[in-house]
């Protein structure tokens, strides 16, 4: 075993730091969330230092695919601004991970240098009204039609649907109950005629917005099937392949990031605020708190870089990405309480930033796939009999 | 980073694991258990593997230290009884480690060699009746006389006492006033006159014999001084010496090794029982929790394993020691009494090892650094103000 770190790693926490410094103040972060305000500005100067090339191969204009490297991005961005961290992901990862991994040589050529570049977002259209956990139940259907496809149905909680440039949509392309065989995946322009959106306010995560997407005939050329025309019905394949793997580890970054800024903010406020005469990080029960938290904090980050190494050198990690997404967002909500424990009463006024690292830490064990489906994943994949 | 277990590592645990399976069948972990039963035989058979010598340089007949692989030995031989892991660590490390880094030439010389072949142990003698977790409150007095040292005292909890060939006690050799500055270690033979030593019955750790020893008058050679002439008051930088960083993931491998001996009976338990017409690990009741464990000790694993690969380099490591410390101990506990409820019933009884896992894991949160020391050393040793 050997855990030191590649150089570049550190290289990219200090281009990440550097931009946090100068675009991601404090004042400018909690703005976004007051106002639940998308900064496409803050991210296209992000995209500039060329971060999103992390996941796109070099002869398509990308660093070459660095899973860690990206994921340290992701941990460094969500330290300062859940928001920046997930429009990374919505393209560096939804986009350049996925086309990478299973768009059609035209769609790789068109799409990933634009990835590498960071000039689109990607939205996910995967749940539904009435599908989420069991995703192969999706009912928003695709019909052909000539050179076309046309779509009807509704997407429930697709994030970033209006701010991205393309929603990554899962549909069913044939009868129901073929279930796993009839599921196609389609890039669906968010300006395209018939598609309406509907914003659904939510307590975190805000400045990415999240919303219920109507498809009413909506008509998209066949080209934009994903993978081409091999990539009718073959939605499943693409759903459950590596870049599944390495979305799990996504949240897992941000949960190893908020936690750090959560651990960050609490010890720096137990070392200022004086009670009885001293520091409050001289009472143990504060004290002991904090070393807790830096602990979990450590293991959480270990969990995640083994992970992501796994998957960065092509070895299986289907087991090892679930844990490191349970551990991480799981550890990241207990290290968010915990740190509103510590601050307490400033920890809920929303003058602080820990109030919101809490409301959007709530979310990481939900998204992604949830801590019990992820329980499920790993008991499945480690063949406990059921 | 390569996160994969070196080859000579993993060469390692397969022969412990057929020397386990040869040597300690479960029969006889469970005889030692209950009789009380130091098995001696047992690790001479053991030292003839050449493990003893994984924390002695080869230039004094060892293997070459080691720490990865030496925890690796703690966590097999831990997964099925402590009563043959406390003697391992007697010797390789309370033996191995100290007189390495602490001992003279002479004593190197001497000692070593026999350590490496497994021909001697070392108890710990550092608890006194009135002083645990704070040890710069020792009193037993060491005086000298001529090219003698005079001990007079009594050492609490002192593991393993009667079986040792030393203990390694820490001793008061001036005025307490000075606290830090004038404690010593030496090298008390438990058969030497003056030394009186009782057992404690304890309800977990057994085997290895938790004694209450007293010295009256005992008088031991200068030579057994540890460091020689420049150890006489200069115990307490030997102390809180890299062998205290590896002593605590001495403990932090042995409570690995049992939880992942209790998680590994559980999962195979779940999946045999059946209730309601389908195996216990169906109902997501039991197959949770079973995921939830597989999970925290892949984290606990990596966080053992990292600081053991820290400390091994030679690199500061007492913050992460004592997160691993901490963080595994603790995880170990929780995961074994959720293993334990798993069997039910069949976790409380006799004749299951269950009911011993339980037992033993419960001393890991208090010997070498209580949970509670670990925080104060994780916050101190990271500089949270106080």
């Amino acid at each position: 075993m050997d855990f030191k770190e590649p150089e570049h790693l550190e290289l990219l926490r200090d281009t990440v730091r550097r931009f946090a410094e100068r675009e991601l103040p404090r004042e400018t972060v909690r703005r976004w969330d007051a106002e639940d305000r998308f900064p496409r500005e803050t991210f296209d100067k992000l995209a500039a230092l060329g971060l999103t090339g992390l996941t796109v191969p070099e002869k398509y204009g990308g660093a070459g695919r660095d899973i860690l490297g990206a994921m340290v991005v992701i941990e460094e961005l969500a330290r300062h601004s859940m928001v920046m961290a997930v429009a990374f992901i919505d393209c560096a990862c939804y986009g350049g991970m996925n086309i990478g991994d299973v768009g059609s040589e035209a769609q790789k050529a068109e799409l990933l240098p634009r990835i590498a570049r960071g000039e689109i977002l990607f939205a996910y259209g995967l749940t539904e009204p009435d599908a989420a956990s069991d995703l192969a139940s999706v009912t928003t259907r695709a019909m052909r039609d000539g050179g076309e496809v046309v779509i009807d149905g509704a997407k429930r909680f697709c994030t970033a649907a209006k701010e991205a440039e393309y929603i990554y949509t899962l549909v069913r392309s044939g009868p129901a109950e073929a279930r796993y065989e009839n599921l196609s995946f389609i890039l669906v322009p968010s300006d395209a005629p018939g598609l309406s959106m509907t914003q659904i306010p939510t307590m975190g995560l805000r400045g990415v917005p999240s919303y219920d997407v109507a498809f009413e005939g909506v008509r998209i050329s066949a080209a934009n099937i994903v993978g081409g025309e091999d990539g009718w019905n073959r939605g499943w394949p693409m759903l459950a392949g590596p870049a599944l793997d390495v979305e799990k580890l996504e949240v897992a970054a941000l949960g190893v990031g908020a936690a750090q800024a959560a651990v960050e903010d609490a010890w720096a406020y137990a070392e200022e605020r004086i009670q009885f005469g001293k520091p409050i990080a001289r009472y143990q029960s504060i004290r002991h708190i904090l070393a807790d938290c830096r602990a979990r904090l450590h293991a959480a980050r270990l969990v995640l870089y083994q992970a992501a190494w796994l998957a960065g050198e092509g070895l299986p990690c289907g087991v090892e990405s679930s844990m490191a997404k349970l551990y991480a967002t799981e550890t990241a909500k207990e290290i968010a309480l915990a740190g509103q424990t510590v601050m307490s009463a400033y920890g809920y006024a929303t003058e602080y930033d820990m109030e919101r690292y809490v409301r959007d830490a709530l979310l990481l064990p939900i998204i992604g796939g949830t801590s019990a489906i992820q329980r499920n994943n790993i008991a499945n994949r480690l063949k406990l009999p059921r | 980073m390569d996160f994969r277990e070196a080859d000579h590592i993993r060469l390692i645990r397969d022969s412990l694991r057929r020397f386990v399976a040869a040597e300690m069948p479960l029969e006889a972990a469970d005889r030692w258990d209950r009789e009380d039963v130091f098995p001696r035989e047992v690790v001479t058979k053991l030292a003839a593997l050449g493990v003893m010598g994984l924390t002695v340089p080869d230039t004094y007949g060892g293997q070459g230290r080691d720490i990865p692989a030496t925890m690796a030995v703690i966590e097999e031989l831990s997964k099925r009884s402590l009563a043959v892991a406390v003697p391992y660590i007697m010797c390789a490390c309370y033996g191995g480690m100290n007189i390495l880094d602490s001992g003279s030439e002479e004593q190197k010389a001497a000692y070593l060699p026999r350590l490496a072949q497994g021909e001697m142990f070392f108890a710990y003698g550092l608890t006194e009746p009135d002083a645990g977790a704070d040890l710069a409150a020792v009193r037993t007095r060491a005086a000298r006389d001529g090219d003698r040292i005079v001990i007079n005292g009594a050492k609490r909890f002192c593991t393993g006492a009667e079986h040792a060939d030393f203990i390694y006690a820490l001793v008061r050799s001036g005025p307490e006033e000075e606290r830090y500055k004038n404690l010593s270690f030496v090298l008390i033979p438990p058969d030497a006159p003056g030394v009186s030593i009782s057992r404690y019955d304890a309800i977990g750790m057994r085997g290895a014999h938790l004694n209450e020893v007293i010295f009256e008058d005992v008088a031991i050679p200068f030579a057994n001084l540890v460091g020689g002439e420049a150890g006489w008051n200069a115990g307490w930088a030997r102390l809180a010496g890299p062998a205290l960083d590896v002593e605590k993931l001495e403990v932090a491998a042995m409570a690995l090794g049992l939880a992942e001996a209790a998680l590994e009976d559980a999962w195979r338990y779940a999946g045999e029982r059946e209730q309601f017409g389908k195996p216990i690990s169906a109902h997501q009741a039991v197959r949770h929790p079973l995921a939830d464990a597989r999970t925290e000790l892949h984290a606990a694993r990596l966080v053992l394993y990292h600081a053991a690969w820290l400390a091994d380099r030679g690199e500061p490591c007492s913050a992460e020691t004592s997160m691993a410390k901490l963080l595994v101990c603790e995880t170990a506990e929780k995961t074994i009494l959720a293993c334990q409820r798993v069997l039910g019933a069949y976790g409380l009884v006799r004749g299951m090892p269950m009911e011993r896992y339980v037992r033993d894991i419960l001393v890991f949160n208090i010997a070498g650094g209580s949970s509670a020391i670990q925080k104060n050393n994780i916050a101190n040793r990271l500089g949270l103000a106080r």
